[in-house]
């Protein structure tokens, strides 16, 4: 019987294991971040991607496009539902030194949403990597209460691929300055219209914690 | 495949290339006889490539302009080795969007120039020479060339499970010939096919009667420019040792065979033609943040077009994007004689509302803004500069 218990134990105790080191967790509901800067409510369904236990080639690939990103080196959750690869919601804060992997410009404190908005697009331009670059849409946008700038774009991948992407993004300047983002990136056929509404009443309720002065 | 991947996989494919070199029997250049029919590996490597250059050419970064288009291919054209049968390749001439400095051509006879090279150009010898190394490599088929060594070294490879291919042969082959694109496009051919591609280019100019002295002359003055401006490149005609190798190989061809009379240079219709592509490669350095490298387009461009507002408009961006000390005063001196020039030229009126803006002078900005819109009454960024105004006209009411 204690035997029985010891393994029946050790068998729990492995699963627990393996699905905290699974590279998704299932999330939904309110979600801080680490650095408690800002808050956002998770859909229901959708997993949080752990970078750190993810053996899987394509999600190792995107990664790697993540990394040239400096998305790795910011505060930052993504989340997707069925695959980074199919839908990805990334948030984040990218602190005001952050190096852009393709341009050499630098975003300054003194910065307009729009100034940051163009410079987020130079890096996508100057991106080698991607063909058939369209921006759609550079419009003022208020996030979380603060002036800042909606970006759509779409671009293919080499294997052509169709993506588009929403940016949404502010920049503040005091405590520490700082670009607070929300990126909800999709294959452009079939999946990006059907979680964008999802995409942008999680948008709604994303607050920053850190408030000025 | 992204170059970094490929990187292990060259360096064995380099590796085993050059140990294989000599076990790959010589094969003629394309017009040295006559008659010549493609062979069936030669044939697949052309289709790939084909595949692979439509590819590109649907990828949105062909540079459209008609009129340089035309000019680079009618110089291209006057390169051709005249005892090339047409019938087996056929030559076209094509320019990439790409501030970096390159250009690569494709085994069955496409060529592309990156837009940056060409701003670094001073005259149309100096393209004659990029163009003629790459037909040389066309027309001494150096693709097929690293393609069968390559193969060689790919079976080699396999043996010895460096590359799994699961997706069969053709998989495999489409992986060998972008190892070679990018083989190619980063560290060129072999130093052999290089220095043929140098001989040949060499004798394609004097023939075509461009002035050789301008060869050496471009790499030259590249290198120094980069090493000046600190700025590294990753394609083989922006890397250090590359340039080097095609300055002293041009070099010693010019003690070798010094000119018995002086060639065409032709700066003159060159730089007639390059002008709105200087404007639009330096955009494309002033987005990657190579500000050195578009103020110096731009002030060329300038120099030719100093009554147009465009120049000037673009040299006040590198400064207001650039906001170093000194830089406001500059962009703002730049805007206003984009102004100047021509006062129906919108954008320069945007530039200066968001410098007085950032100064906080608010009636001017709103001012400037207001001239903008009417200017150009739909602009992308519309709703910013309409922001700007309901927040200029609340805080002057505030005042």
């Amino acid at each position: 019987m204690t035997w029985k218990l010891f393994r029946s134990a050790c068998t729990l105790a492995g699963l627990a294991l393996l699905a905290a080191c699974a590279p998704y967790a299932m999330v939904g509901g309110k979600y801080t971040a680490s650095g408690g800067d800002f808050e956002v409510e998770f859909p229901q369904g959708w997993r949080k991607h752990e970078i750190a236990f993810d053996n899987d080639r394509a999600s190792i690939m995107m990664l790697e496009d993540l990394r040239k990103q400096r998305e790795l080196k910011s505060d930052i959750v993504r989340i997707t539902r069925d695959g980074l690869m199919l839908q990805r919601i990334a948030i984040g804060k990218l602190t005001i030194d952050t190096e852009l992997s393709h341009t050499k410009k630098r975003f300054i404190k003194e910065s307009l949403p729009q100034e940051v908005a163009e410079l987020i697009l130079d890096d996508f331009r100057s991106n080698p990597e991607l063909q058939n670059q369209q921006l759609i849409e550079n419009s003022p946008a208020k996030i979380a209460g603060y002036p800042g700038f909606k970006l759509v774009y779409s671009y293919q991948t080499k294997k052509g691929l169709a993506v588009k992407v929403v940016y949404y993004g502010l920049i503040l300047a005091v405590p520490t300055p700082a670009i607070y983002y929300l990126v909800y990136e999709a294959p452009e056929r079939h999946y990006f219209a059907k979680d964008l509404p999802t995409f942008e009443r999680l948008k709604d309720t994303f607050a920053i914690k850190v408030r000025s002065g | 495949m992204s170059g970094w991947k490929l990187r292990p996989l060259l360096l064995i494919v380099c590796l085993c290339a050059g140990t294989l070199a000599c076990a790959v029997s010589p094969i003629a250049p394309l017009g040295k006889q006559t008659g010549i029919e493609l062979e069936e590996d030669e044939k697949r490597l052309w289709k790939m490539a084909a595949e692979e250059q439509a590819k590109l050419d649907r990828g949105g970064r062909l540079y459209d302009d008609a009129v340089f288009s035309e000019y680079l291919n009618q110089v291209g054209g006057r390169l051709i080795p005249p005892n090339l049968d047409v019938k087996v390749v056929s030559f076209r001439f094509k320019i990439i969007k790409n501030p970096f400095l390159n250009a690569f051509s494709f085994p069955h006879g496409v060529i592309y120039i990156h837009s940056g090279l060409l701003a670094k150009m001073d005259n149309e010898a100096q393209l004659a020479t990029v163009l003629a190394h790459e037909i040389a490599h066309v027309t001494h088929r150096h693709t097929l060339q690293a393609f069968r060594n390559i193969k060689g070294a790919a079976a080699l490879m396999t043996t010895l499970q460096v590359i799994g291919a699961p997706a069969g042969l053709p998989g495999a082959g489409v992986v060998l010939l972008g190892a070679i694109g990018t083989m190619a496009a980063v560290s060129g051919y072999s130093q052999g096919a290089e220095e043929e591609a140098d001989r040949e280019a060499f004798d394609l100019l004097i023939r075509a009667g461009y002035d050789s002295t301008e060869s050496p002359k471009l790499f030259d003055a590249i290198k120094k420019d980069l090493e000046e401006r600190k700025i590294q490149e990753p394609f083989f005609f922006g890397t250090h040792p590359r340039l080097q190798d095609r300055k002293e190989s041009f070099s010693r061809l010019l003690r070798k065979n010094p000119p018995s009379e002086p060639g065409e240079k032709a700066t003159e219709p060159f730089e007639e033609k390059i002008l709105p592509l200087l404007l639009e490669n330096a955009q494309l350095d002033l987005a990657m943040g190579r500000f050195a490298f578009a103020e110096e387009a731009l002030e060329r461009y300038v120099k030719r077009l100093d009554d147009r507002p465009e120049g000037h408009y673009w040299l006040g961006e590198v400064y207001r994007q650039r906001a170093k000390d000194g830089d406001r005063e500059s962009a703002e001196k730049k805007f206003l004689t984009a102004v100047e020039r021509d006062p129906s030229y919108a954008h320069s009126y945007k530039g200066l509302g968001l410098i007085s803006m950032k100064q906080g002078e608010k009636v001017k900005a709103r001012e400037q803004f207001q001239k903008y819109l009417s200017l150009f009454p739909d602009p992308r960024d519309r709703g910013y500069i309409e922001q700007y105004l309901r927040e200029l006209g609340e805080e002057a009411k505030g005042t």
